[in-house]
Parts: structure tokens; C-alpha cells; sequence
């Protein structure tokens, strides 16, 4: 969690206006997902691979780290849907459980590599996204598109208490760890639900504390942000616009061939 | 046995323990580009009037002073925390994660739960890229809506029917969880079933899956929910008056 929000942070592609890179993988995003074709999927992930990597100047070895638990993930999920039933055997592959079959086909074989590799480009487009623009960003655009402003405020709050909580609860663990808090199972389940009331509680008197903080400085229920965000520059939004008309004529295009 | 059966063997004891730890540590959302772009638009319009009238309710809720919506605020990272918070697993050596619903559905109503549930499922998606963007409203409509008003019935149900406050924590978070992994699989079933396998299979087929983990979880995440709700109850004399109407 901190590591995502660090490498945002120090993406080379920071300073870009967020509105584009978030329209960049959003478009992309749902052009995978209305393509959902197997060359369109890999291409999709080599792009934003070399936008990660080369774009925004993650070592390609820590985007391999990254990749991996979705992969595997989705690998079992890819297993699951490949199964099929049958009352008798058939396909390539079958087993026999409960009266029924287990069945792998061929086609149900296609299917999964299409869900695997759809979902792949999928996450490469949400990698985009998080490792190239901070979500202060993302909130300030939600902002200018004139998302209400309550919502606005309590995401920017959670926010900033996520890291907040996520500190208190990791100094907890380590002190719980050292005093052999995780020595059998009762004791951990026992340490565990410690852990999590003592941060409700902390949770809870820091709320009011802040509240007091900020009440005293001139809090009247409103928080105004003052951040400028980055606007996007002429020759950008051409690339974009480009970029864009090419990503349609290529759904277009797929969807046509594959009739 | 010769040389491809042991391989053969070997191979079907890995893929088994994959799906074991794998997915239970994600089972709860489903990951980007899971869902066909029908069904990301159905759930995410389905989930639109619960986040409407979620999102009314806190409006009403911070009107009168903003202590409210800093405790609602905290209370949102609380959930997030809470999710990220690894937790002792029965079955697997790997740890699993609570979804932390029960607790803020008792503490908060499940009105707020909706609102809350949305934004740690798009900071989940954006920080940990858990779940995903374009399956956040199927995410949110099982986590965040099915779950806790379904257990939030079940809470005040036991309440009514005068059972141990630890019970009916206990039966909120159990029946939470339960149902959202429910909500999970129909949804998966819904978008994966086709000529070859009806959807009843399909739904079948997932539901098996997440019985074999997701049981054992929801007991482990029940337990916790109770521990940790009587935890705060006996701390929120002294701490926290504002919340003893609620640990009542």
C-alpha cells in the first residue's frame, strides 16, 4: 500500500495532467473489455507494460512483483471457469465426481485463456493508473468534474486516516510479535481482536482530536482545496485525441474480424 | 507409480493448493476484467440507489456538526484497515482477510455501509489492486449492500429474539460474509455460464469453491467480530460515551 503510493509519487509521469492519464486507462480499459480478444488483450498489456516501465520509470522487475499475485490469482480463477459438467466423458480432459463428469474441453479451454488474458490487460490498465498518478490527483479531478462535494471530503479524509490507522496497527503488531502475541492459535485470534478494538478506540479519539485541531484553526464543515493540478498541454491532448481515434478503429477492427 | 503419474500428481496437488490460498485471500472481490462489460454496467446500476440513498442518509447524518462526518471518515479507514488486517486462517497456512462489514454495519447502519464499502473498495482497487475499477459495482453491490443489510436483518432478528449480544455479533458478521461470497458467486455464475454449462452449474461450481474456504473464514471472522465488538463495549464507558447507545 505505502509502496504503490510511493511509486506514484515518484513516477516520472507525475506532473502530467491526471485528467488524461486517468482517460487513458479508463478508454483503454473498456476497450479491452468490449474487444475481449485474445491479440487485442496482449497487445494492450505489452503497452501498458512499456508505459509502466519505460513511461514511468518503474524497474521492470518490481512490475514483474506486482504482476505476479494477480497472475496466479487469475490463473486459478482461469481453472475454475474452464471446468465444465458432463454426464459423460468428453473433451480433453475429464474426471469423474459424484456421479458426474469433469470435463475440460477445448472450447471451454478457449474461453479461459480469453478470461485470463482479458483480465491481465485489465490490470495492467489499472497499474497505469495507480503507479503514475497520486490519488490526491485523482481526487482533485473527481473534484473538478464537480462530484459532490461530500464525497470528495470524505474520500480525501479516509485517505489520509488509511495511513494513519495502517501505522498504529502495524507498531501494535510488532509489539505483539515481540511479546510472543502469535504463539498458537488461540493466542494470535486473542492478539488479533486486541488489535483491532485498540485501533477502533484510537481510530475514535483521534477523530475527535482532529476535529478539535481543526476547529480551532477556522474549521466551518468545509474543506477547500487550494492544490493547482496539472493541465494538460496542446501537443498531449493531440497525442490523446490520437491515441484514442486509434484505439476505437482497433476495437472496431478486432470486433470485425472476429466477426 | 511411474514417472508422468507422480508429475501428474504432483501437478494436481499444486493446482489444488493454489486455488486454496489463492483465493480466499481475493475471493471477495472480483478482479479487474473478470466481468463482461454487461455485467460491470447491471451491477453498478444496480448499486446506484443504494449509494444515492447511503449516500442521503450520511448527508443528514453530518448535518448537524462535523464530528460526524470525521468519525464516519475514520471509521472508513477503520474498515480499510481492518480488510488489510491479516488474520489467522483455519484451513491454510496463509492468512486470510476479514471483510470487516459486520462491524461497521452493528456500529453504523448499513445505509453508511454503502458509502463506506464504495470508497475502501476504490482505494483497495487504487492502492492494492485488489478488485478493480470497471467491477467496482459488482464488488461494491456484494460487499457493500447485500452483505450488511442481510446481516444487519440477521442482527436485529437475534436481537428481538433476546439472544447474547455476543451471539448476535457473532451471527451479523457469520451471515455477512456467508452472503456476500453468495452474492460473489451469483454474480460470477451469471456472467460465466453458457451453452455447455448452465448456470445453476456454474453457480454451483463457484459456491463449492468459496464453501471450501470461505466457511471456515466467515466462522474465523465471526469469532473475531464478537471479540473485538466486546472489546470496545467494555472500552466505551470510560472512552467513548457517544458509542455506548450503540454496544447496548
Amino acid at each position: 500500500m505505502t509502496t504503490v503510493d510511493r511509486i506514484a509519487y515518484t513516477s516520472k509521469l507525475k506532473d502530467m495532467s491526471p485528467a488524461i492519464k486517468a482517460g487513458l486507462a479508463v478508454s483503454t480499459l473498456l476497450g479491452v473489455l468490449v474487444a475481449s480478444q485474445n491479440v487485442f488483450s496482449v497487445a494492450v498489456f505489452a503497452l501498458m507494460t512499456a508505459l509502466c516501465t519505460a513511461g514511468s520509470g518503474l524497474p521492470l522487475r518490481q512490475y514483474r512483483k506486482m504482476c505476479a499475485i494477480p497472475f496466479w490469482f487469475l490463473l486459478a480463477g482461469a481453472a475454475v471457469v474452464a471446468v465444465g459438467f458432463s454426464e459423460a466423458p468428453a473433451g480433453l480432459w475429464h474426471v469423474r465426481i459424484f456421479g458426474v463428469y469433469l470435463v475440460v474441453t477445448l472450447d471451454s479451454l478457449r474461453r479461459a485463456l480469453e478470461l485470463f488474458l482479458r483480465s491481465m490487460a485489465g490490470v495492467s490498465c489499472l497499474y497505469f493508473l495507480c503507479v503514475t498518478t497520486p490519488v490526491n490527483d485523482l481526487l482533485g479531478l473527481l473534484n473538478r468534474m464537480h462530484a459532490p462535494k461530500l464525497l470528495t471530503e470524505l474520500m480525501m479524509m479516509i485517505y489520509r486516516f488509511i495511513f494513519l490507522l495502517a501505522g498504529l496497527a502495524g507498531q501494535m503488531a510488532v509489539a505483539q510479535k515481540a511479546r510472543l502475541g502469535n504463539a498458537g492459535y488461540r493466542a494470535s485470534l486473542r492478539s488479533v481482536s486486541m488489535l483491532a478494538s485498540s485501533v477502533f478506540v484510537c481510530a475514535f479519539q483521534k477523530s475527535a482530536a482532529i476535529y478539535d485541531a481543526m476547529e480551532s484553526r477556522g474549521y466551518d464543515g468545509n474543506f477547500d482545496f487550494t492544490g493547482e493540478l496539472s493541465r494538460s498541454t496542446g501537443r498531449q491532448r493531440l497525442i490523446f485525441a490520437a491515441y484514442e481515434v486509434l484505439l476505437i478503429g482497433a476495437v472496431v477492427a478486432v470486433k470485425w474480424i472476429a466477426g | 507409480m511411474n514417472n508422468w503419474q507422480k508429475r501428474s500428481m504432483k501437478a494436481s496437488v499444486i493446482v489444488s493448493m493454489l486455488m486454496l490460498t489463492a483465493v480466499p485471500v481475493y475471493a471477495m472481490h472480483i478482479a479487474e476484467g473478470m466481468l463482461p462489460i454487461q455485467w460491470c454496467l447491471i451491477w453498478g446500476a444496480l448499486f446506484l440507489p443504494f449509494f444515492v440513498w447511503g449516500f442521503w442518509s450520511i448527508k443528514k447524518q453530518c448535518a448537524g456538526s462535523g464530528r460526524v462526518k470525521m468519525l464516519l471518515a475514520m471509521s472508513g479507514a477503520y474498515c480499510f484497515v481492518l480488510s488489510a488486517l491479516k488474520m489467522p486462517s483455519l484451513v491454510t497456512a496463509s492468512s486470510s482477510h476479514p471483510t470487516g462489514t459486520g462491524l461497521g454495519t452493528i456500529l453504523f447502519g448499513p445505509a453508511s455501509m454503502a458509502v463506506l464499502g464504495f470508497i475502501v473498495l476504490l482505494f483497495q482497487a487504487l492502492l492494492l489492486a485488489h478488485g478493480g475499477l470497471t467491477t467496482l459495482g459488482a464488488n461494491a453491490f456484494s460487499m457493500a449492500v447485500a452483505g450488511p443489510f442481510v446481516g444487519y436483518g440477521v442482527y436485529l432478528l437475534a436481537k428481538k429474539c433476546k439472544a447474547p449480544r455476543v451471539v448476535s455479533v457473532f451471527l451479523c458478521a457469520f451471515v455477512a460474509d456467508l452472503f456476500t461470497y453468495a452474492v460473489t458467486a451469483t454474480e460470477l455464475a451469471l456472467a460465466f455460464n453458457n451453452a455447455e454449462v448452465s448456470f445453476m452449474q456454474a453457480w454451483g461450481k463457484f459456491m463449492g469453491i468459496f464453501a471450501m474456504t470461505q466457511i471456515p473464514l466467515a466462522i474465523v471472522e465471526g469469532i473475531l467480530t464478537a471479540l473485538v465488538f466486546e472489546a470496545i463495549a467494555s472500552l466505551c464507558k470510560d472512552e467513548m460515551p457517544a458509542l455506548c447507545a450503540v454496544t447496548k
